[in-house]
């Protein structure tokens, strides 16, 4: 440990001590710090260890960008891995465990992998591990890899709401370039909001300070904020930007005190990018050691929190920047030498060495840095601080489909203008000096007036370069451990393109997302390859802009809110009655009514034929048509001809898709010359309304057929068995005496009622439909009647039993993506309608014309019913499969197992024993229709 | 080719591994080529040596317009199976399933093939039958398929939401154990390293431009690198392929989406095998790195840009957590998008189109990368031979006019 | 197989939610029409007095009509029309309980708009997603006024419940 809190500085609330431990060692803090700030200021260097070397890694930098700085954080009995200390608050009692490393980070086993780096070089793992295997060596590499450990017992509520928001002018950054073009903005009446990461607004500022316009800059922050506020604009701290998406779409993610996060949707019509810079590292050997920062960092922690990075400071750069930095540490108390590789540079602030013209070629130490050699000279330090330059947070510029360009003066890669819809700002587009951050923010924000003012610091810098000839380890990416020899080892194998080299070399994937690494890799490959820069090309930039918790982008939908069924108007009369639910189609409807399903389903089933049964039809669709283009519209989107339908009669017809596969089955009903009502299985109303609407709008005259979707409107029960007339007299109907397949509008006491004679169980039945809000006197009504009767409530397990006994298909469960109509036996239009309808053409290309297709029969078989899914053997060909089980129930009313299949050719094959194979066993079965009870249909006529 | 092995490592390790030469040849662009395939993709690569190692076909060039294995290659998630429906099917994606068992040995490249097993769950009965479906035509095509129970499912996935509150109660499903993942950049590089030691050009930062055809024959490519003559040419450029075959008059049934796909932080194993949820259409593993890898359906809007938005994000990341309630401690990572060629039935087109001399290989939709090898197996003998070999044949573009479509996704029921 | 237990459920007209600055209440539909064509000619013909309205305008008493689409729309009344059919350019259909109404009021109600929609200031429809579930959307003069399909109430209504108590 070599930092230390300064007894005044930073914002810290010493009167507030937090206590809290770090790989089990007790430590505190103070109120107000991060959990980086406490650790810098009162414990260990080594808070991880590096992925593949197990090296040890210390605090290096200030925010998001940090790669080194990231533990399992416990609070509260929960834990939550890979937690990035410089953006984390300190709280009381938080247990914080260093990650990758076994037992903790100071006593790493795996640190003596270290000692192999030699033969582990980036992309070791695709020239070996062949010769046994990878999955042999793929365990132990996997319980080396991975940082945190996720903590198994902790879900973590979801409860992250979404907001949408619209705004005129969208300023990413609060830093000097943000406030002043958010300033400007509001001064002109335009709604701004301004979001920032940090937990308030300055940015930079808060640890440079600086006066803009003569004041403390905080005045400036504070007339800013209220201006924006004045306007109608709105300020977000503690929220990352993260994503840019099409049409001026943009995500980020907010932090609330004692609150959930919040994920923001917001649309933006003009945006600025004002994110700043982050500081690079210097390139020399050993330059991964614990006690090496960022010089920005180390300014940060210092004036914010009071977190001293160390006492013997050797800062290296090759710009104006770190000056200020050195300066502020050497009035802290600390000794500092400045290494500049410039041989010109401005003069050394007091109390200080400055050595000119020199860089620094190596750190030394064991586990922390102690000492380094800056052209050959031998310095001990405790603390080294680096800075190699600056490289602008481009990334939403980028998101958004912009272009970089090299700008020399800054050294830095920066948005070309007019390649995305954004405006960049500031030392995001390589402004680093105050007054030009101010001059570029309030140019964005279109002010009139003069700019803000102030007076800047120089900023100059010398580019500085990874050099391939240096001796020794120089690290690119800390985390992922790659160094400047896996580059040069990328190069010489041909992994010269910049994401060839990202993907082999893993250099910039990992947590920090490449914020350290990309420049210099990407410079570094440039140096190898003989190529400038742009020639090398940049990695493309997608979102996340910083790693962003998936629970605050799943939001609440969890659980029940996680694509819920539709419910029934009648459901709650449905749970009275005992009924237990399942989804279907879509919706929440009851499977069976008691305790146990496969009794309540053969008994609901034998009843139904027995007496009656009553059901809940409602979700059926109900697709009004209307007009006088109605009928024209139903025979071409439909495969049964409706136009000849007489008002008042119901008929069975199919819709097809384009292919001429079966997509949909159901009853469509005629009410007048113009009316006609489609009724649509439940889960495909939306795809039969589509169907219709785009035939509708395309083929026809729209104005003369509309498409009205009331399924909702309607509750629907049905009466179906011997008994069931017998029950609707004694309800109370006046129900027209209509034939089968036949429907009638009416009145019951006043309340619109609608009788339809359809049978979905194959005995005579009267669905009855009223408008919702009376279902439940419907309901009552025939529940009375029902029951007086010895009818019961029926559930859909018993429904789709009773229907497979007189082989009425479940479109979806018995038809398939390739079932044409005549493979059901509907072969009728198909042969007889010679005018356009929808999938006509395919049903009869030289595929549909085969008499071997697959087709619906009936299976018999012993008395076990035979497995749905099962398949049907070739005779003599174990190898090839002939079709398959569709749907299988024991009959209580045939009092055996009775099956439907689809099998090539299985209308020939009636008759004829078939071998079933289901997982490894075979069943014999005989094939047969695949109505196996009253054939006929004399039970539709009751 | 220079030998990779764990003693040429020892052996490199000791002397700063200076030796390794470059994976494959930079090639420039001959005049002419016996074949040219357009797409420098794992489909595209793995064609060109197929080419020279199975056909003696060496005077071969694939061209790419950007670096090898950029596209879909470089953006899927890593998954390896063949657990479908129909026997065609089957038996295309058992014959990639048998080539990834020996690619890392044949091509001298460790592609990192894990096969840790896949299970696709179901959460209704219905759901079920169709997996029972699944299961056993996978077992009549010889293929390893089996019905999972729940309580199996549970033990291998101990963190699969199991809790009262679970929208999506795993029932089991089906399950093939040498279905798994395989590293998707090291199968671009080991089959270009190998093509290119067997003396096929490999050619990158060349853009076809146009396909020259004279008295309906192939006779060239126009390039941004000037002209090359074949008389063979090969398409394997997934969404960019509709737009080469228009070159050629050819118009295919194809559509592109874009299809997201996520990374998350890296944690310590937490996932043993592959999982694709039907009540949530997410699907996941965790990768060797210790990042969740998973995906789900389509961003349902034609592009070609390789981007996503938010609304397929969001219900992905949703599915993912409602699976996993602890992934919710879990930080995004990454997010990328590829660009899915989406074919009417789902299953590719492979076979002859156009003029004389112009083969495609693409309509892999969302399941190309574990076709790779069987995708370049099959072209290279397409343009070998100039016939299909009889796993291709059910592919041809011409099933749409036979109407012989071999439709998985309503086949099986599952999204593909 | 052991069915999950839904706890939420459809909302009775009455059932209230609340929240500091936030009051739902849900309440049944009087009277409503689907209409479609010609839209002129539907009002004049069944509610001349009906003002047409598009997203989050001002709702005035009965009657009145939500757009929802070109040709489209909800015309609400206090009583049913019973006027079903095909009119002379116009088609109607009863849809008196297609719909149940969400009126969220209270000072916070803003911050619940904000949540489940997102701004599309002067769409002329006011059909739009709410919450993710279709929905026609009006102002009130203290808050707004959201129709959502019936099936789909019950969530709807728990998503709200869940949201007010983290906004």
């Amino acid at each position: 440990m070599s930092g230390w809190r300064h007894p005044e500085l930073g914002d810290v609330d010493r009167r507030k001590p937090v206590w809290f431990t770090f790989d089990g060692q007790p430590l505190s803090g103070f109120a107000g710090d991060t959990l980086a700030s406490a650790l810098l200021a009162g414990g260990p260097r080594i808070l991880g260890r590096s992925f593949k070397y197990h090296r040890p890694r210390g605090l290096w930098g200030l925010g998001g960008e940090e790669p080194n700085a990231i533990l399992d954080v416990t609070f509260d009995g929960k834990t939550t891995p890979n937690v990035r200390a410089t953006t984390e608050k300190l709280r009381n009692g938080m247990v914080l465990q260093s990650v990758n490393a076994a037992p903790d980070a100071a006593r790493d086993r795996f640190g003596l992998l270290d000692l192999a780096h030699r033969f582990l070089p980036a992309g070791f793992y695709y020239k070996t591990f062949m010769a046994l295997g990878w999955m042999r060596w793929e365990p132990l590499i996997r319980e080396m890899a991975g940082l945190g450990k996720l903590d198994a017992t902790h879900h973590p509520p979801a409860d992250t709401p979404v907001m949408n928001a619209a705004c005129d002018l969208l300023v990413i950054g609060a830093g000097p370039a943000g406030l002043a073009a958010a300033a400007a903005a509001a001064r002109n009446g335009r709604q701004v909001w301004l979001v920032d990461e940090a937990r308030a607004v300055g940015g930079s500022l808060r640890w440079r300070g600086g006066e803009i316009d003569g004041a403390p800059w905080t005045d400036f922050a504070a007339t800013t904020c209220n201006a924006v506020k004045a306007a109608g604009g709105r300020i977000l701290t503690d929220t990352v930007l993260w994503g840019a998406f099409d049409h001026g779409s943009y995500a980020a993610w907010q932090r609330r005190e004692d609150q959930t996060n919040v994920h923001w949707r917001i649309r933006a019509q003009n945006v600025v990018l004002a994110a700043g810079a982050i500081e690079r590292p210097l390139w020399f050997a050993n330059n991964d050691l614990p006690g090496i920062m960022s010089c920005e960092a180390a300014l940060h922690h210092l004036v914010l929190y009071g977190a001293v990075a160390g006492r013997r400071i050797v800062i290296g750069c090759a710009g104006d920047a770190p000056y200020a930095v050195a300066a502020a540490l050497a009035k802290a108390g600390c000794q500092v030498t400045l290494v500049d590789a410039r041989k010109d540079t401005p003069p050394a602030p007091d109390g200080m060495r400055i050595i000119r013209g020199a860089k620094i070629t190596r750190a030394h130490g064991h586990r922390e840095v102690g000492a380094v050699t800056v052209d050959g000279t031998h310095l001990d330090c405790d603390t080294v601080l680096v800075s190699g330059g600056f490289t602008p947070s481009v990334h939403l510029h980028c998101q958004a489909g912009g272009k970089l360009d090299l700008d020399k003066a800054s050294d830095s890669l920066i948005p070309r203008a007019g390649t995305s819809p954004i405006r960049t700002v500031g030392a995001a587009n390589g402004a680093f000096g105050l007054a030009a951050a101010l001059e570029q923010g309030h140019a964005a924000g279109s002010g009139a007036a003069p700019a803000p003012r102030a007076v800047d610091r120089g900023w100059a810098l010398d580019p500085i370069r990874p050099d391939p000839g240096i001796k020794g380890r120089v690290w690119i990416d800390p985390q992922n451990d790659v160094t400047l020899k896996d580059v040069r080892i990328a190069a010489q194998e041909g992994y010269q393109s910049v994401e060839h080299l990202k993907r082999y070399t893993t250099l910039g994937m990992a947590t920090d997302q490449g914020r350290n690494a990309n420049f210099a890799g990407l410079a570094a490959m440039a140096v190898l390859t003989d190529r400038t820069i742009a020639e090398t090309g940049t990695t493309t930039y997608r979102p996340p802009f910083t790693p962003v918790p998936l629970s605050v982008i799943g939001g609440m939908r969890r659980g029940e809110a996680f694509s819920p069924p539709k419910r029934l108007a009648l459901e709650p009369q449905h749970r009275t009655c005992g009924a237990k639910f399942r989804e279907y189609g879509g919706w929440l409807r009851p499977a069976y009514y008691g305790e146990d399903e496969a009794t309540a389903q053969q008994d609901e089933a034998r009843t139904a034929r027995q007496a009656a049964g009553l059901y809940d039809a409602s979700p059926l669709g109900k697709i009004e048509v209307i007009g006088p283009g109605a009928a024209e519209l139903l025979d071409f989107c439909g495969y049964v001809r409706m136009s000849t339908l007489k008002p008042g009669r119901a008929r069975y017809g199919f819709m097809l898709s384009e292919a001429g596969i079966v997509h949909d089955d159901g009853v469509v009903l005629r009410l007048a010359e113009d009316r006609f009502i489609v009724s649509a299985s439940s889960s495909h109303v939306g795809s039969v309304r589509l169907i219709l609407e785009e035939a509708r709008q395309d083929r026809f005259d729209p104005s003369r057929v509309f498409l009205h979707d009331v399924t909702a409107h309607w509750a629907t029960l049905t009466v179906s068995g011997p008994l069931a007339r017998a029950i609707l007299a004694d309800a109370g109907f006046s129900v027209p005496d209509i034939p089968h397949m036949s429907v009638a509008e009416t009145r019951w006491k006043d309340i619109p009622f609608r009788i339809a004679r359809v049978s979905f169980t194959g005995d005579a039945s009267w669905e009855l439909s009223v408008p919702a809000r009376y279902g439940g006197e419907l309901h009552a009504v025939l529940d009375a009647a029902g029951t007086a009767h010895g009818a019961r409530w029926i559930g859909l397990e018993a429904l789709m039993l009773l229907r497979a006994e007189k082989g009425y298909v479940l479109i979806g469960k018995d038809t398939d993506g390739v079932t044409m109509p005549h493979d059901l036996g509907w072969g009728g239009p198909r042969a007889s309608r010679q005018d356009e309808y929808f999938g006509r053409r395919s049903l009869f290309t030289p595929e549909a014309n085969r008499n071997d297709r697959r087709q619906l029969v009936g299976l018999q078989s012993t008395n076990v019913p035979l497995p749905t899914g099962a398949h049907i053997l070739a005779p003599g060909d174990t190898r090839r499969s002939l079709g398959f089980v569709t749907s299988s129930y024991y009959s209580p009313t045939l009092d055996r197992a009775i099956a439907l299949a689809m099998i090539n050719g299985g209308r020939s094959l009636v008759g004829q024993d078939v071998t079933v194979f289901n997982l490894g066993e075979t069943y014999l079965a005989r094939v047969t229709d695949a109505c196996a009870y009253d054939p006929k249909g004399e039970r539709l006529h009751g | 080719m220079q030998r990779y092995s764990a003693f040429s490592l020892l052996r490199e390790g000791l002397s700063g591994h200076r030796g390794w030469r470059p994976a494959w040849t930079k090639a420039k662009p001959k005049s002419a080529y016996d074949a040219v395939i357009v797409g420098g993709g794992g489909h595209g690569l793995a064609t060109a040596y197929y080419l020279a190692e199975n056909h003696g076909l060496t005077r071969v060039a694939v061209l790419e317009r950007g670096w090898i294995g950029g596209g879909n290659t470089g953006r899927n998630t890593t998954a390896v199976r063949s657990n479908y429906f129909y026997p065609e099917s089957v038996a295309l994606y058992d014959l990639s399933l048998r080539l990834y068992e020996g690619l890392s040995k044949e091509l001298n490249y460790n592609v990192m093939l894990s096969q840790r097993g896949m299970l696709i769950a179901a959460h209704t009965p219905a759901q079920m039958e169709i997996c029972a479906r699944i299961a056993n035509a996978m077992q009549i095509n010889g293929v390893d398929g089996r019905l999972m129970s729940a309580d199996e499912a549970q033990r291998r996935i101990p963190l699969l939401n199991q809790t009262e509150g679970a929208r999506f109660k795993c029932l089991g499903g089906v399950w093939q154990g040498r279905a798994g993942v395989a590293r998707h950049d090291a199968v671009a590089w080991g089959y270009a390293r190998a093509a290119s030691a067997l003396g096929v050009d490999i050619i990158e930062n060349c853009t076809v431009k146009d396909l020259t055809i004279e008295a309906g024959q192939i006779t060239g490519v126009e390039t941004n690198l000037g002209p090359i003559r074949t008389n063979r040419v090969g398409l394997a450029a997934a969404g960019a392929t509709p737009g080469l075959a228009a070159m050629a008059g050819v118009r295919l049934p194809i559509h592109t989406y874009a299809l997201q796909a996520f990374v998350s932080e890296p944690v310590k194993p937490i996932l043993d095998t592959v999982l694709l949820y039907l009540g949530t259409g997410t699907y996941v593993s965790q990768s060797d790195k210790g990042e969740l890898v998973f995906g789900g359906g389509l961003d349902r809007v034609p592009t070609h840009g390789q981007k996503g938005n938010l609304p397929a994000q969001e219900t992905v990341i949703s599915g993912l957590l409602e699976m996993f309630p602890a992934f919710a401690q879990l930080k995004l990572l990454r997010q990328w998008a590829g660009v899915v060629d989406v074919v009417p039935d789902s299953s590719p087109v492979i076979g002859p189109v156009g003029p004389a001399g112009l083969f495609v290989n693409c309509g892999w939709g969302t399941g190309g990368f574990k076709a790779i090898p069987a995708g370049g197996w099959l072209l290279s003998h397409l343009m070998a031979t100039g016939e299909h070999h009889e796993i291709s044949r059910p592919f041809d573009l011409d099933r749409f006019e036979h109407g012989r479509l071999i439709d998985e996704a309503a086949g099986s029921g599952i999204a593909h | 197989m052991v069915e999950r237990d839904w706890t939420t459920r459809t909302p009775e007209p009455g059932a209230t939610l609340e929240a500091e600055g936030i009051t739902i209440r849900c309440h049944r539909q009087d009277a409503a029409t689907l209409v479609s064509g010609d839209l002129a000619a539907a009002i004049k013909e069944l509610a001349p007095s009906a003002q047409m309205l598009g997203l989050l305008e001002l709702l005035p008493g009965a009657p009145f009509a939500l757009r929802i689409a070109r040709d489209r729309a909800l015309l609400c009344t206090r009583d049913p029309l019973a006027s079903e059919g095909w009119y002379n350019g116009f088609a109607a259909s009863a849809a008196d309980d297609l719909y149940l109404e969400f009126v969220v009021t209270g000072q916070r109600a803003p911050e619940v708009v904000a949540s489940c929609m997102s701004e599309q200031p002067g769409s002329r429809s006011a059909a739009t997603l709410f919450a993710g579930y279709g929905a026609l959307v009006a102002r009130l003069p203290n808050g707004v006024s959201v129709r959502i399909q019936a099936p789909e109430a019950a969530a709807a209504w728990a998503h709200l419940a869940n949201v007010i108590k983290v906004l």
